[in-house]
């Protein structure tokens, strides 16, 4: 019944957004075409920056979580012996490589911002046949990330700790009983896995992501140079208790002449309201393209000239979701200038559809 | 399949105490019997009597842990039992791995004590 309803207004919806769209659905497809027109989450601190920086998505990204498989790893793609693998790229959490059977569950929760920041660290490592390129060369990106926040942790979590504890202490009283311990275990599993989510609701949490790309012609590690530098930093903030998220992100995008993309300086900043099934997002992002050059002005004199243009984009989304696997989406607002030329009305209505699960 | 500890402890008159930590950021529990007797369980075991040196002689301790994989960070256990008070203070570990997230590990480690 509740399921009927929610499908007759979300037609509903559909049909009064449509009227006053400029667009027709099924052209959302376009806004994430070009790479430049994305919503604020393009923007946000990438889990993987080498591999964005680059813009590919590895087929096999190798995730040792032990020394030895990092170094086997290595050993295996032929980097140790000087040699440039063609495809190959690896991620990898240095300080959880290594056991910490000193780090409690309680230090680990209620870590402090620096001992956050070597917990969160995690390095990726990436290589690629160029694309661009005439010759038979290599690009090769090196990213790292990590987060920090506010030592304390989620409130719901007293809780979670508590039933865990009395599951796991009924099973230590079940120990020779296979039925109970069965009936137990999923119960713990459950607690276990919302723990870990929970975890990851701290609050106020800041991520930083840093990356390099180079372009090396003919394999040769002496005759590469830097093609492209990326920054990210992502302040989001999730009150306990409320609807309500608010995102900072910033990013600087560098590209070295290579590409017609320019170079970027991201800001911009989102609130999010989330009562089920709506959605409703406004986002902000100020865009600064910059590009410097260097001119012989005489014999003896050389100045370097720095020029920045800057745009916007400001939108509003707003989604219904239909069922599980179904939602409408419009957004409208104001796209980048450079982008979109004259035209940079931002109007689209589309359906996301879910398939599987 | 339970990771097991089977081992002794050298002790004199004094009191003997027992901590255990169980460490990567994990989240466990343990029941400790003695002699098959139940002496405590819980999250937190830290500096727990177990009695005199004199009184334990003989004895076999049994700490049965289960180790739940809240860190999302890392699959990795490690349980460290602590003993204070015996001929010398004196640490002894277990250490694992569960094969995916959420999954959970026990820990069984087994003590006999002997009067030196």
């Amino acid at each position: 019944m509740n399921n009927e309803r929610n499908k007759l207004l979300g037609l509903l919806l559909a049909i009064l957004l449509a009227g006053i769209s400029e667009n027709t659905v099924g052209q959302s497809a376009g806004r994430a075409s070009n790479g430049v027109g994305d919503t604020l989450d393009a923007f946000r601190t990438p889990t993987s920056p080498a591999f964005v920086l680059f813009g590919i998505e590895p087929t096999s990204v190798e995730r040792p979580t032990t020394p030895r498989a990092v170094a086997v790893s290595l050993l295996s793609s032929g980097l140790a012996n000087g040699v440039i693998p063609n495809n190959y790229a690896i991620e990898f959490s240095p300080y959880w490589l290594t056991s910490h059977p000193d780090l409690t569950y309680d230090k680990y929760v209620n870590a402090t911002a620096d001992e956050q920041l070597i917990q969160s660290l995690s390095i990726s490592f990436a290589t690629s046949k160029s694309q661009s390129a005439p010759d038979s060369g290599t690009d090769m990106g090196a990213g790292l990330r990590f987060q920090v926040s506010p030592p304390g942790k989620s409130s719901k979590l007293p809780k979670l700790e508590q039933d865990l504890e009395n599951v796991s202490n009924a099973m230590l009283d079940h120990l020779g009983d296979k039925k109970a311990l069965d009936s137990l275990e999923s119960k713990r599993k459950d607690l276990t896995l919302q723990m870990q989510n929970e975890q990851k609701n701290r609050g106020v949490v800041l991520e930083f992501a840093a990356a390099l790309a180079g372009h090396f012609p003919q394999n040769d590690l002496n005759n590469g140079r830097i093609t492209h530098t990326g920054l990210w930093l992502t302040l989001s903030y999730k009150p306990e208790g409320t609807m309500l998220e608010f995102l900072g992100v910033g990013r600087l995008l560098w590209n070295n002449g290579v590409g017609g993309d320019g170079n970027y300086l991201d800001a911009g900043a989102r609130v999010l309201y989330e009562n089920d099934p709506i959605l409703v997002s406004g986002e902000f992002v100020e865009r600064t393209v910059y590009n410097t050059t260097i001119a012989q002005q005489s014999s003896n004199t050389t100045i370097g000239v720095i020029t920045f243009s800057s745009t916007y984009r400001a939108s509003l989304l707003i989604d219904y979701k239909i069922d599980n696997n179904t939602s409408l989406e419009y957004s409208f607002g104001h796209n980048f200038t450079q982008v979109t030329g004259i035209n940079n009305l931002i109007s689209q209505l589309g359906i996301k559809f879910g398939f599987g699960g | 399949m339970a990771t097991t500890l089977n081992t002794s402890y050298n002790v004199k008159d004094a009191n003997v105490s027992l901590t255990i930590i169980i460490g990567d950021g994990q989240f466990g529990s343990s029941a400790v019997l003695l002699d098959s007797e139940k002496k405590t369980n819980g999250h937190n075991i830290t500096n727990y009597p177990l009695g005199s040196g004199s009184s334990l002689d003989g004895k076999t301790l049994r700490i049965v842990t289960i180790v739940s994989d809240t860190n999302p960070s890392t699959t990795n256990m490690d349980v460290t039992y602590q003993f204070k008070g015996g001929v010398a203070d004196q640490n002894f570990s277990l250490s694992d791995a569960v094969a995916s997230q959420g999954d959970a590990l026990t820990f069984d480690a087994s003590f006999v004590f002997h009067k030196v």
